[in-house]
């Protein structure tokens, strides 16, 4: 079997890459750079080049970039994505729709959002990892997640009160962690004239319109995103900070999801365990059902309680080592890339079968 | 001990002085009008004056003064608070630094809040109630019928604020009034943890509080936020709870509410007026199947007065969840807790139909009420901190 992969510069990309290849699958890079992720020409000329003249049985990638499809849609050619990051926002491009699209969402609340968009198309599947090492520096490090922004743009001012009540709204989920209070608390005035105030920006016309409840929670979850960057960097005094994929780990790592991602560990997170990295990640919804927290990982449940824990297992570090330990051993068993890979090949075949 | 104890028109005053009695003291009562505390300069100089001679040993009283505490320091003479209210402006007032002072809170939320604030004789120490005995409870059948129901409520919906509604309402304050109700939805959402005093200090708060609450600002430490929060947020978010929870009981089940208020919004619901705290709420507690508490929103972790005199009138307590009540009760044995409207739903249908059960946690809070929390075996306890400087509580 042969498969394109068309990177966007992302660590699991690799991963994949090797773990297919010990599958004896046949992975052709495309490593053309996207610029635009849905109607570019040059980018879909190349693909199309690449298409014809390696013909695969699938292209992939690692968040469902519209072109793509576009491509796969004139070819006849499975596309599998799969979306590893916070961004979603392609998922409501009119091209998702097609048949050839098999779309696997690494984050369930995003997977609940999106899944009607194209019904049987679209599956849960939690994230894997294949870390075959990594190097690791004396010290703490600060992990946080990094992706491009998603740009929301105004149509007009709106009122005191709207942003009254999203200020209040940010401040009370910013207390609170693993839960949403956010979809909750949005009112049907408030939806109203949110709707009338912000739009998302760069989307195209062959767009479906989305929830104004999701835009309010994206835009709401982004802006204390932001927020909380800043104050966790000034809080933890970390010797290092990276920003999205890993390239080093740390004696103590720490990691603060997006408010996007509200149910379980992102990728990054689990890459820093597999390496055998020691992990402090704030309380997330879902994470005791993958892993036993404060024997393969450590959880905060705010920056105080963080503190304090950045001191605690500094000064003891064979508990800290056995932690990492065992949530390596974790990680390894319970989020193996090739287990990922292999369910997604067999939801494919079942798929594909009762078509 | 000579012991004067400041009296005002606080619940449980006759309890606190029989009580301070039969411990063997030597009590003098003054009334106290607590309207001219920090604020009527001659009223302070004459408090001052009265505990020169040197004649008390100690003065006691329930929550806490400014000019007692004033008082108490210029003559060196200790001086024992008990609070039992919630919000309590007061004790954010300067002078509670002071070495005479011994405090109790019957909140150890606000407990911590104050060490946070470096005040260092601050104690945790739940109210108390008198145990009824079985023959206060004897009525004729028509009385009986009276004070009985399924399920009571004796409270108030907590219709306050408006003052501050109509401030923001002229001036045209829509953030703040957005930022409100965002907030009061959000605490209505979320049951065990109390945010209110954490949120931060948006535009314009400071100057409703300094205009509409300008007592509390002189000679206090307290922020602004921390007074929106306690003196209007927290009774917006009760009075919508309350009302919520009530409708949501009351078009379920046959309920009763005891209160002045208002209840014409709530159609299903039976309101019997007010009722006297000492003679005859007890036998509405007595009586009823099932009493019903909520909490008040400032009160952060405490057990409310109410509780302790449902308990003590041997009825049966369901209740929002309050993390003191760990302390000296057992759920489901004692006391019964829920934690949300769906919770207190299947609560009161279950102990609807389950008599014995229901009878016997009601007794089990009694025996305990009667046994540890009498005000005879809390003031001893207290007594014995500030005095003897015994911390084991």
């Amino acid at each position: 079997m042969k498969i394109i992969l068309c990177r966007t510069n992302k660590r699991i990309e690799n991963q994949i890459k090797k773990v297919l290849e010990q599958e004896a699958i046949e992975v052709f890079e495309f490593e053309e750079t996207l610029k635009e992720a849905n109607y570019e020409i040059g980018y879909m000329q190349k693909l199309l080049e690449v298409c014809s003249k390696e013909s695969p049985q699938m292209v992939w990638s690692m968040e469902f970039i519209p072109i793509v499809s576009r491509v796969c849609q004139m070819l006849n050619i499975l596309y599998i994505s799969w979306v590893t990051e916070k961004i979603y926002d392609t998922l409501y491009s009119e091209t998702v729709e097609a048949p050839i699209n098999y779309i696997f969402i690494a984050e369930k609340s995003i997977y609940e959002k999106t899944k009607e968009l194209n019904p049987g198309h679209i599956f849960y599947m939690p994230p894997g990892v294949f870390n075959d090492g990594i190097e690791e520096k004396k010290g703490v490090l600060l992990t946080l997640s990094k992706e491009k922004q998603q740009k929301y743009l105004m149509r007009q001012d709106g009122s005191g009160y709207l942003w009254g009540y999203i200020k209040g709204i940010t401040e009370t989920q910013k207390k609170i962690y693993g839960v949403s209070i956010i979809e909750k608390l949005i009112t049907k005035e408030i939806e109203e004239e949110f709707k009338e105030t912000v739009y998302r920006g760069g989307i195209g016309s062959d767009y479906k319109e989305e929830p104004i409840k999701y835009l309010i929670d994206d835009f709401i979850s982004d802006t204390l995103t932001e927020i909380e960057k800043e104050e966790i960097k000034e809080k933890t005094k970390a010797d290092f900070i990276q920003e999205g994929d890993i390239e080093k780990i740390g004696e103590i790592n720490i990691y603060s999801t997006s408010r996007k991602w509200k149910k379980g560990l992102p990728f990054e997170a689990i890459d820093i365990m597999a390496a055998g990295g020691f992990l402090i990640i704030n309380y997330q919804d879902e994470i005791e059902e993958y892993f036993v927290i404060d024997e393969e990982l450590v959880v905060f449940e705010d920056f105080e309680d963080l503190e304090k824990k950045i001191i605690y297992y500094k000064e003891h570090e064979e508990e800290r080592k056995q932690i990492a330990k065992k949530g390596q051993e974790a990680v390894k068993e319970r989020f193996a890339l090739l287990e990922r890979l292999e369910d997604m090949f067999y939801i494919l075949e079942n798929a594909l079968g009762e078509e | 001990m000579r012991i004067l104890l400041f009296d005002w028109s606080s619940y449980g005053r006759e309890y606190l002085f029989s009580a301070l009695v039969e411990l063997g003291h030597d009590v003098e009562r003054i009334i106290f009008d607590a309207e001219k505390d920090d604020k009527d300069e001659e009223y302070q100089k004459k408090a001052i004056k009265l505990l020169s001679y040197g004649y008390y040993d100690l003065v006691f009283g329930s929550n806490y003064f400014p000019l007692v505490a004033t008082a108490c320091h210029e003559n060196g003479i200790p001086y024992v608070s008990w609070l039992y209210d919630s919000p309590l402006t007061r004790i954010w007032h300067e002078s509670v630094y002071y070495p005479e002072n011994t405090i109790f809170s019957f909140d150890q939320g606000l407990c911590n809040a104050l060490k946070k604030h470096g005040v260092e004789r601050i104690f945790y120490m739940p109210l108390a109630a008198n145990a009824k005995e079985e023959d206060e409870f004897e009525l004729d059948e028509e009385e009986k019928e009276k004070y009985s129901s399924d399920i009571s409520f004796v409270g108030s919906l907590y219709k306050d604020g408006q003052e501050v509604d109509e401030a923001i309402e002229k001036n045209n304050l829509d953030f703040l009034k957005g930022y409100n109700d965002a907030i009061i939805n959000a605490q209505c959402e979320i049951a065990g943890y109390n945010f209110l005093e954490e949120m931060s200090e948006v535009e314009n708060m400071k100057t409703i509080v300094e205009a509409l609450l300008p007592e509390m600002v002189e000679g206090y430490f307290s922020s602004p936020t921390m007074i929106y929060a306690n003196y209007y947020l927290a009774k917006k978010v009760t009075h919508k709870e309350r009302c919520k929870v009530l409708k949501a009981v009351s078009e379920k089940f046959n309920m009763d509410i005891y209160t002045k208020d208002d209840t014409s919004m709530l159609s299903k619901i039976v309101n019997k007026g007010t009722v006297g705290y000492y003679d005859k709420m007890p036998l509405v507690f007595h009586y009823s199947k099932i009493n019903l508490n909520i909490t008040l929103r400032s009160i952060q972790t405490g057990i409310p007065l109410r509780c302790w005199d449902i308990m003590a009138a041997g009825g049966f307590l369901l209740t929002n969840y309050q993390e003191d009540f760990l302390k000296h009760f057992e759920p489901g044995v004692d006391f019964v807790y829920y934690l949300n409207e769906e919770d207190l739903l299947e609560k009161v249908e279950y102990y609807l139909t389950h008599e014995e059960e229901r009878k016997r946690i009601a007794r089990n809070g009694y025996e305990k009420v009667k046994k540890y929390h009498s005000y005879k075996t809390t003031i001893e306890k207290m007594l014995k901190i500030a005095v003897e400087g015994d911390c084991r509580v």
